[in-house]
């Protein structure tokens, strides 16, 4: 993020204080980053714009309930909206409707990628996706599951037709692994 | 099929990939162990790597100008933001207007809360946030007001929860409730059937009054009754003390 642009928190302050100006400065740095998290976990694109609109909304209306203690805007803000996703694909599971896919979970979604996107944005998800590479594929998988998909360990043992003292090695593993690629990339980085 | 070990569950819930009943147990224990808890902790700050690995796609024109036409016709209806130093007489100017059409009983409580944080400036910046909440609440228009009442054990307690039935945010306010030790505190339960969710816990002030604003686990329609008990401090993971206020949803 660039030294002259609001930080995050500052920004998130005004919007508790009803400036929607601050709101838009969140919506642009953030929404393209939203849609491509929410087209992930639902696959189609209009139920994932309502996941966007619906997040923006609930920080518009509840930005004071932001706690920088507890860790960052972007976690804050990426955490409703997988939660709204996860929500509705859990809904979907219980309703299935017919749904236009236009990506599977483990595939990533295409999208028009010409964008601005802030540089410590596109940092952050080459430092994950490099991380994820790395990671055993089984591994990945469970994570992405439960992660991008809300699949229960029991599903993910279900689905995967493993047992499940195997899905819950792999969850536990793959997040271990994962740190510590996270953790010495940043070493890299900064030493 | 029996139990997983808590240690087990803390990957996925780290995830977000916990059945409720399995959530439950995990926060359950989280309170209680600190080694868990610092498990638990790793384990999300790698999760919250993840969002970042989906390729980010451009939104349409169309879900801006939506979203904003509805944020400015909202800010449009929201009373201008003043300084802190009059603060007091924002919190009770944008009260009283929302409560004129919530219920009378939670007017004279936070007209009470209003009264009782006087003097207390030191703490209004963190109330005020509070308040914020509690008003985006109040001036919801889908929430609705629940009066709480007094049992045998607090006659002269009553409590009002306001929430929108199709949200799991909830604020409670309460008056009249006797002082705790200071290893006590007031715990809130959210019941559905025979089972009661723990939602949080807080203190009364010297005048008996507090606040407590809940996340609850799914909707507030989703549960039919409220009750507040007296546990030890930290609260408990079901109801161990006296109930001293009890509604229903």
């Amino acid at each position: 993020m660039s030294d002259i642009q609001p930080r995050d928190e500052e920004l998130v302050l005004r919007v508790g204080g009803g400036d929607s100006r601050a709101l838009e400065m969140l919506y642009e740095r953030y929404a393209s980053a939203l849609l491509g998290l929410a087209m992930k976990v639902l696959g189609d694109r209009a139920s994932a714009e309502e996941v966007v609109q619906d997040t923006f909304w609930r920080v518009w209306r509840y930005a004071s309930a932001f706690r920088a203690q507890r860790g960052s805007f972007a976690n804050w803000l990426f955490g409703i909206a997988r939660n709204l996703a996860i929500d509705e694909l859990r809904r979907r599971r219980i309703r299935p409707q017919l749904v236009q896919a236009e990506g599977s979970p483990l595939g990533g979604v295409e999208g028009p990628t010409d964008l601005a996107e802030e540089a410590w944005l596109r940092e952050r998800r080459e430092r994950i996706l490099r991380a994820l590479e790395r990671l055993p594929e089984a591994q990945r998988r469970v994570l992405e599951l439960a992660y991008f998909q809300g699949l229960t360990r029991q599903e993910i043992a279900e689905s995967t037709g493993e047992p499940l003292g195997t899905v819950h090695t792999r969850a536990r593993l793959g997040l271990n692994k994962l740190r510590e690629l996270l953790r010495s990339q940043h070493v890299q980085e900064t030493g | 099929m029996s139990e997983p070990h808590v240690e087990e569950l803390i990957a996925f819930y780290a995830l977000g990939a916990l059945t409720p009943e399995e959530l439950r147990r995990v926060e359950a224990h989280l309170a209680d162990c600190a080694s868990c808890r610092a498990l638990a902790a790793e384990a999300a700050e790698v999760v919250e790597a993840l969002p970042f690995a989906s390729t980010p796609v451009r939104p349409s024109a169309s879900l801006k100008s939506t979203l904003f036409a509805r944020v400015r016709a909202d800010a449009a209806q929201r009373p201008v933001e003043r300084p802190v130093a009059g603060a007091l007489a924002r919190m009770a100017g944008m009260f009283l207007p929302g409560l004129a059409v919530a219920s009378l009983v939670a007017a004279i409580v936070l007209g009470g809360l209003v009264f009782a944080l006087q003097g207390e400036v030191a703490r209004l910046n963190a109330s005020l946030e509070q308040q914020r909440q509690a008003l985006a609440l109040i001036a919801s228009p889908g929430s609705q007001t629940h009066a709480l009442q007094g049992t045998e054990v607090a006659p002269q307690a009553v409590g009002t929860l306001v929430a929108d039935p199709q949200q799991v945010a909830a604020l409670l306010v309460v008056s009249g409730l006797p002082q705790l030790a200071p290893d006590q505190v007031y715990q809130l339960w959210l019941i559905r059937g025979e089972q009661p969710t723990g939602v949080g816990v807080f203190t009364v002030d010297p005048n008996g009054i507090g606040q407590l604003l809940v996340q609850a686990p799914s909707p507030i329609a989703d549960f039919e009754a409220v009750g507040l008990t007296v546990e030890p401090e930290g609260g408990s993971p079901l109801p161990t003390g006296d109930l001293v206020l009890i509604g229903t949803l």
